[in-house]
């Protein structure tokens, strides 16, 4: 596997707060990276400054030329409403490919011609959210990184926007970035694993070693795993 | 001949606003366009002094009081709407004491009566800039206000587009007061593309419609100044405004 990022001492600010500080990972095609750790932590700035959109410290050192794409935490339809654009409209800002968009929609199990002439705004927080994880794959990104992709998501959704991206790095060697809670995730899907916490980093090249002492540590209180029926579910 | 003059000149400016509209109003800056067409008395009024066009004179205005707002913006813990106010009431401030009363009404309410051939030209070379570099960047523009983030992954250059599109606003305004005066030039970009969002949730007709209302508007007005002599620029506004009146009775809900 050929290296496609390789972070250095890396460190980030907010006003005078160090919210990452000398943190170092590296990541192979094909990875898919789960970002983990409590609220507040850093999670999503770190995505943001791997794709360059807030000033680090620090060495961030892509693969030459790599296309990203990005779902980002926070976008909402109703930051939206006012926007006097529809879904369709919003593809055409990235594609003139629409089957591709059908696809994507497809993929997800939801039907692209239902919403296709809706407002952006007046979406469902579940069908915004899908728009988005559309979108971050749309032009066949070569890393794609998805903060809390599954935020209004029902479960079925989920699952299905689990295998596509499992696939994307599976077939196409997409590496993948991924900041979620939700820790069945890590062990069903995940190569690698990223922890943040207020006193520690830890990388880990495999989630089977990720248990629950370590869940504890990151999250600084005790954690307790339910067993659920979901197929690989641990 | 100055009748058609006239025509022209009010169409294209009316239509190339409406268009640059349609992008401040999906990024809720249309209401800058005021604060703006009010930056550019100062200049209007040296315009006037020195007998020059009031374009000529609106345009360095505009754009350098931007620059202070866009400086004070990044170095003051100011919102934008108060660093607006302030500057732009200086302006004002600044530009009466200059500016002769006998010539006032031309620098807020607009004149273009005595437009000539070379003027109409100017406007009309001016304004297909302006619409031919908005559809460049018309698209990159909506997807920086749906997100600067993901316009940012795309590989769009915010900045860049950005003061392109604060340039083209400049560019428009200080040809709007030549049609409508400092007073009205945030009527002439809102009025036509709220309208158009009463009606429509499409882009590609939203910016259509908005262009079309806008073009009428201008095109009754001058017909109504033809045959009534009143104001053209407030005219225009008020056709405006009674297309916008006919929109509310379709305005489209989700």
């Amino acid at each position: 596997m050929k290296t496609i990022l390789e972070v250095k001492n890396l460190t980030i600010e907010v006003g005078q707060e160090k919210i990452i500080n000398g943190l170092s990972f590296s990541l192979d095609e094909g990875d898919i990276l789960t970002i983990l750790g409590p609220n507040g932590v850093g999670k999503s700035m770190l995505t943001k400054a791997l794709l360059g959109l807030v000033p680090y410290q620090g060495q961030i050192e892509w693969r030459k030329k790599v296309k990203f794409g990005y779902l980002p935490q926070g976008l909402t339809q109703l930051s939206l409403k006012n926007l006097p654009l529809s879904v369709e409209d919003f593809f055409h800002l990235k594609t003139s490919d629409l089957e591709k968009v059908e696809r994507g929609f497809r993929e997800l199990g939801a039907e692209y011609h239902l919403i296709k002439d809706k407002k952006l705004g007046s979406l469902s927080g579940g069908q915004f959210q899908k728009v988005l994880f559309v979108w971050s794959n749309l032009t066949d990104p070569e890393v794609i990184v998805l903060d809390e992709p599954n935020s209004n998501m029902d479960i079925i959704s989920q699952e299905k926007m689990y295998q596509k991206f499992h696939w994307l790095s599976q077939k196409k060697q997409a590496t993948i970035i991924l900041v979620t809670h939700d820790l069945n995730v890590i062990y069903k899907y995940s190569t690698s694993v990223l922890c943040l916490s207020h006193k520690f980093y830890c990388s880990l090249p495999h989630p089977k070693k990720i248990d629950i002492k370590l869940f504890s540590k990151v999250y600084e209180k005790p954690v307790r795993l339910y067993n659920h029926h979901l197929r690989g579910g641990k | 001949m100055n009748i058609l003059l006239i025509t022209v000149s009010a169409l294209v400016i009316s239509a190339a606003s409406a268009y640059l509209g349609t992008i401040m109003l999906q990024r809720e800056a249309v209401l800058t366009a005021g604060p703006l067409g009010h930056l550019a008395i100062p200049g209007a009024a040296l315009a006037l002094i020195y007998g020059f066009d009031v374009s000529l004179g609106a345009f360095p205005f505009v754009i350098l009081g931007g620059l202070v707002i866009w400086y004070l913006e990044k170095y003051t813990t100011l919102k934008t709407e108060a660093i607006t106010a302030v500057i732009f009431a200086t302006a004002v401030a600044v530009g009466f004491l200059f500016l002769p009363m006998d010539k006032a009404e031309a620098v807020l309410i607009g004149n273009i009566t005595d437009v000539n051939l070379l003027q109409t030209g100017v406007i009309v070379v001016a304004f297909l800039f302006i619409a031919a570099v908005l559809r460049l960047i018309f698209k990159k523009m909506v997807l920086i206000t749906v997100s600067e983030d993901l316009a940012k992954v795309e590989g769009i250059n915010v900045s860049w587009y950005k003061l392109v599109y604060f340039f083209l606003i400049s560019l428009t305004i200080a040809f709007g007061i030549r049609l409508v005066g400092g007073l009205l030039t945030a009527a002439l970009v809102s009025i036509p593309t709220a309208a158009a969002k009463n009606v429509t949730s499409k882009l590609s007709a939203y910016t259509l419609v908005a262009v079309v209302i806008s073009s009428f508007s201008s095109l009754l007005g001058v017909l109504s100044f033809y045959l009534t002599h009143l104001p053209l620029g407030p005219l225009i506004i008020v056709f405006n405004s009674l297309f916008f009146a006919i929109s509310l009775f379709f305005i489209k809900r989700e």
